[in-house]
């Protein structure tokens, strides 16, 4: 099998496959301006509460110092506070994040996240149900498991701009002539129909698998046999990175969203997490050492008390944090489709596995909503009384997103959606 | 689609022309039924440590969507009744991924001088109930999926660029024909699949590679394609265990008895030799099966797979990925972080070859080193000696005083793993002991606790310091069964190394062992803690299990009661050797008896 990819094949490739409608354009034959879709920002360690806190003068948001970046989608947003995610309290608790759920294993979740089952509802029409950004997640580890399949199914996050272009856009492999390429179908064709077999004589947990493994290669058999067209919508420019830029932190940052505004617009999927990080990494900011950020890990400032006061060092790395989603709103903004943008259609929440990282403490989880207007009475900000857990949250972006549910996760931190936010 | 392929393939008669015709199958590999009775899951009642809340089954589904909301979650264990030794519950038949470990071993086995550090492989095992090799630590969603695509291709390149050298086949001398390559597939698909050569898998092979010939034209195509559909299929990717039918329960066959032997002690499938002598009839005798694991234990692999138990045991094997404070912990770094993890596993492998009693596992006066690791611990070594991590090839030395070093828990891996990255951790420590060697689970801190640890100070020890935090009431009565056993290893720094003081203050290693019937008291320092240890029927029984768990590639449940009693008694009784504890649990009914499917 030499060398190929799919843009080059499709050239070639004759068959139903390469012709598959995009559901985008379903859409616009319906009517409706466009697919809704969702993005999850996780960063790690917390926050500064003083500077996150954001207030209503009047009918006017006033947000944080830390949401100072968002001033120019005041009409856009909706800063919440107050959120607790139960039965927690280490830094573990970013399995729990998008969950909502119990540990079966350390760090590993009883249950699916919500921008899965999303994807189930949203995204089972689009090339990538789901797509998981990253960057500079833990390869492995208890502490970075943030997006969940299913009970016991973690799933990485990809942390590389350039891989994760290749996966979108086109670089897998497939065979150098029709006849190569047909053996190949041939070949995975084989292997979902030996996977049916084994499945219907397996017992439960086993089929489970069996059957996530069936659905792969079908996902795997639909990316090889398609090709995006490019658009004005959707350019399918590659990242372009430093030559240093293996390192280098914003950069791949940037290019992460890039590609995520890419992914929305030339709706290859619905459903993006870009995951900043994971918990207990030692991320280092130098280029907010004029900040006053110290030059010492992420996970070691978090633990000093001092650096929460305001303005103070976790301020600064929040800001920073706050400046990378609001660029990402800018992206979806500057893309337009129908008679707005991309962003129109999009929601996009960010969240955060801790309230302060000094105490570990996850009460007064940091939520930002971006978006999701269609649902949402954006523009104003949620304090939620003592207690109000971060499982009806999940809860209510479920609902946005079109989900006939009335609880998720661990159904004892569930009590309701956060009616107070919905239009 | 060449109505050939199949052959190959193996597939079901689905999507095929027309036709649907179940074929026989000699392997044990069922047949697609579209209706049948459902198994029931392998699951019971969980014994011992970890995760005990089961969450409550979910109320009155709202929607369809909820429904399968559930499903993604875990299905709850049902309640497991008659757990008395008269009336042992075998397993039912399993069907897992291998997991990622294994399927690298394989590759490396059978493939010689593959170089997979040159693909993304695929993403590490999520580690539930204690192993990663148990039955649900592994699966293939889209990211594994992908990967396993150009795995495949890569393993495929390599392997007929390398087929004279690989397979040494007479045929595969000089340029490629189909004489070769019909052999070297007809090789690799044998060890891949676990299937003897013989007529019907010969015929599949013949047949696969012809219908590819003829559609792809040359020798290498077919070569290509039949290699990668062999490395895509399930048959490779699953362990699916057959069984020999009998009424009720059944036995697994020689095939899934000695796959399942070769991925506990070697963390790999079986080789040619394994299989051919799975298939003689002494294999199954006890004294056969004794001598096919003995030759097992003895082989380099078993490095492999024993340290995959103790790594997940003791959970060691992320060491080199955790972050420590190089300033503090000065020559400390992830290189030495290798080299420990494979001490751990040379310790603990020539534990179980010398056949050496329960005790010597805390108790052993050596340990296992390389010359950088000799030098970081301060040990003599010649200066010639082996420098790197291979544990087969790590040099036996005597600790020059033994009364500070001795067992497992003075090991530079146990001690770098439980601590912070700036100090040693007498919660993690003790935490430790009472959960990976005494099986006790200690639930995590209410919520609303402030759980931080004060920073490092110069003024006040790690006791102190640690001491302080935990003395409040709400604090206290946890702690208690908890840090007393954590200060007795204060001697040993967080990298691991001996120190008599801390910020000009000397150590005070006085504690406690909490948490067993008979042996709880207190202690001075770990080697008296570790004296303690290695008595205490509580720490026996734990490791029985843990080594059960492993072997049997599961959480225990209630059922195996039975297994653990009647392995424990030699284990506390007569002072029975780990080796002897790992070929009784081998050899144990547990390992090869299964329910007979309904």
């Amino acid at each position: 099998m030499n060398v190929f990819d799919r843009r080059t094949l499709l050239k070639h490739f004759v068959g139903p496959a390469a012709l598959l409608p995009f559901s985008s354009m379903l859409a616009n034959a319906q009517g409706m301006s466009g697919p809704r879709r969702l993005v999850i920002f996780y960063t790690p360690l917390g926050t500064s509460p003083v500077d996150f806190a954001s207030s209503m003068q009047g009918n006017k948001l006033g947000l944080g110092r830390i949401l100072q970046p968002l001033q120019g989608h005041l009409s856009d947003v909706i800063p919440i506070e107050g959120l607790t995610i139960f039965d927690s309290g280490t830094h573990l608790a970013i399995a729990r994040v998008l969950t909502g759920e119990r540990f079966i294993g350390k760090g590993i979740s009883a249950g699916p996240s919500i921008d899965q089952v999303v994807s189930k509802f949203v995204g089972q029409s689009t090339l990538f149900p789901s797509l998981q950004f990253g960057v500079s997640t833990p390869l492995s580890g208890s502490y970075s498991n943030l997006v969940s399949a299913g009970s016991g199914l973690p799933m990485p996050s990809q942390n590389s701009p350039v891989e994760m272009f290749k996966t979108v856009f086109g670089g897998a492999r497939f065979g150098a002539t029709p006849q190569e390429r047909s053996a190949t179908a041939s070949i995975l064709d084989g292997v979902r129909g030996d996977l049916k077999a084994l499945r219907m004589s397996a017992g439960a947990l086993g089929r489970q698998k069996l059957e996530l493994h069936e659905q792969s290669i079908r996902n795997l058999e639909r990316r090889l046999a398609t090709q995006i067209p490019v658009t004005a919508t959707c350019a399918q420019t590659a990242p372009v990175l430093p030559s240093a830029a293996a390192s280098d932190f914003v950069e791949i940052g940037r290019a992460q969203i890039d590609l995520i505004a890419q992914a929305l617009a030339c709706d290859v999927t619905r459903v993006a997490t870009l995951q900043w990080t994971g918990e207990g990494t030692n991320t280092r900011f130098p280029w907010l050492a004029s900040k006053g950020v110290p030059d010492a890990g992420h996970h070691d400032i978090s633990h000093v008390e001092s650096y929460y006061l305001p303005g103070g060092p976790m301020s600064v790395i929040q800001t920073f944090y706050c400046e990378m989603f609001a660029s990402l709103i800018e992206r979806l903004k500057s893309i337009p489709e129908g008679a707005g943008s991309v962003f129109d259609q999009t929601l996009v929440v960010w969240v955060n596995s801790m309230g302060r990282g000094d105490t570990h403490e996850t009460r007064n989880i940091p939520v930002v909503m971006a978006g999701g207007k269609w649902f949402f009475k954006t523009g104003r900000m949620y304090k939620a009384p003592a207690g109000r857990s971060h499982n009806d949250l999940l809860l209510t972006v479920g609902q946005a997103m079109g989900l006939n549910i009335s609880s998720f996760g661990e159904s004892r931190f569930c009590s309701g959606p956060i009616s107070e936010i919905i239009a | 689609m060449g109505h050939l392929l199949m052959f190959l393939l193996g597939s079901s008669c689905e999507g095929f022309l027309g036709t649907a015709v179940p074929q026989a199958r000699v392997d044990g590999y069922a047949e697609a039924k579209d209706s049948g009775v459902p198994l029931q899951p392998d699951a019971g009642a969980d014994i011992g440590s970890g995760d005990a809340g089961v969450s409550p089954p979910s109320s009155t589904p709202q929607s369809d969507l909820q429904i399968e909301l559930d499903f993604l979650k875990n299905t709850p264990a049902p309640t497991v009744s008659g757990t008395g030794c008269s009336d042992p519950a075998p397993m039912l038949r399993r069907t897992r991924p291998l997991t990622r470990t294994e399927i690298a071993n394989t590759l490396a086995d059978v493939f010689p001088g593959l170089n997979l550090a040159r693909v993304n492989f695929l993403t590490e095992e999520v580690i539930i109930g204690g192993f990663s090799n148990t039955s649900d630590a592994m699966s293939f969603g889209d990211s594994n999926v992908d990967k396993l695509y150009e795995i495949a291709q890569f393993v495929t390149d390599f392997a007929v660029q390398n087929v004279g050298r690989l397979t040494k086949l007479p045929a595969c001398n000089g340029s490629l024909s189909d004489t070769c390559a019909k052999a070297a597939l007809l090789q690799w698909t044998s060890l891949l699949w676990r299937e003897i050569p013989g007529a019907t898998l010969d015929q599949r092979v013949r047949l696969g590679y012809d219908d590819f010939k003829a559609r792809l034209g040359t020798s290498a195509s077919a070569f290509r394609f039949s290699l990668f559909a062999v490395l895509m299929s399930p048959r490779f990717l699953y362990v699916q265990e057959d069984v020999e039918a009998g009424p009720g329960s059944v036995s697994l066959s020689c095939k899934a008895l000695v796959t399942n032997l070769a991925l506990i002690l070697w963390a790999s499938l079986p080789d040619q030799m394994l299989l051919e002598a799975s298939r003689q009839p002494a294999f199954l005798s006890p004294v056969g099966l004794r001598t096919t694991i003995e030759s097992m234990v003895n082989d380099q692999r078993f490095y492999r797979g024993f340290g995959r138990f103790v790594g997940d045991w003791l959970d060691t094997r992320e060491l080199p990925t955790l972050t420590r404070n190089a300033n503090i912990f000065k020559g400390y770094n992830a290189d030495i972080g290798f080299r420990m993890v494979a001490e751990t596993t040379a310790f603990s492998v020539n534990l179980v070859r010398r056949a050496q009693p329960f005790s010597s596992m805390f108790q052993q006066k050596t340990t296992f080193v390389d010359a950088k690791l000799a030098s970081y611990y301060g040990l003599v070594l010649p200066t010639q000696a082996y420098s790197g991590i291979d544990p087969s090839q790590f040099v036996e030395v005597n600790y020059t005083d033994p009364a500070v070093r001795g067992g497992l828990l003075t090991l530079g891996a146990f001690l770098t793993c439980y601590a912070h990255e700036d100090s040693t951790s007498p919660i993690h420590r003790g935490e430790a002991v009472r959960e990976r060697l005494l099986c006790q689970s200690i639930p995590p801190p209410p919520p609303t606790l402030n759980v931080m640890v004060p920073p490092p100070s110069p003024k006040m020890t790690t006791r102190q310091r640690f001491t302080a935090h935990t003395a409040s009431p709400a604090c206290a009565s946890c702690h208690a069964g908890i840090d007393p056993i954590g200060f007795a290893f204060e001697n040993f720094s967080g990298a691991g190394l001996w120190r008599a003081a801390e910020n000009s203050m000397p150590i005070d290693s006085s504690g406690a062992l909490v948490g067993t019937t008979s042996s709880d008291g207190p202690v001075m320092g770990v080697g008296a803690l570790a004296t303690k240890l290695s008595s205490a029927a509580e720490s026996q029984t734990c490791f029985t299990r843990q080594l059960g768990s492993y072997a049997l590639a599961r959480v225990l449940r209630a059922q195996d009661a039975c297994l653990l009693r009647s392995l424990e008694t030699p284990l506390g009784t007569s002072n029975a050797s780990i080796r002897e504890l790992l070929i009784q649990t081998l050899l144990n009914e547990s390992f090869r008896q299964r329910t007979a499917e309904p």
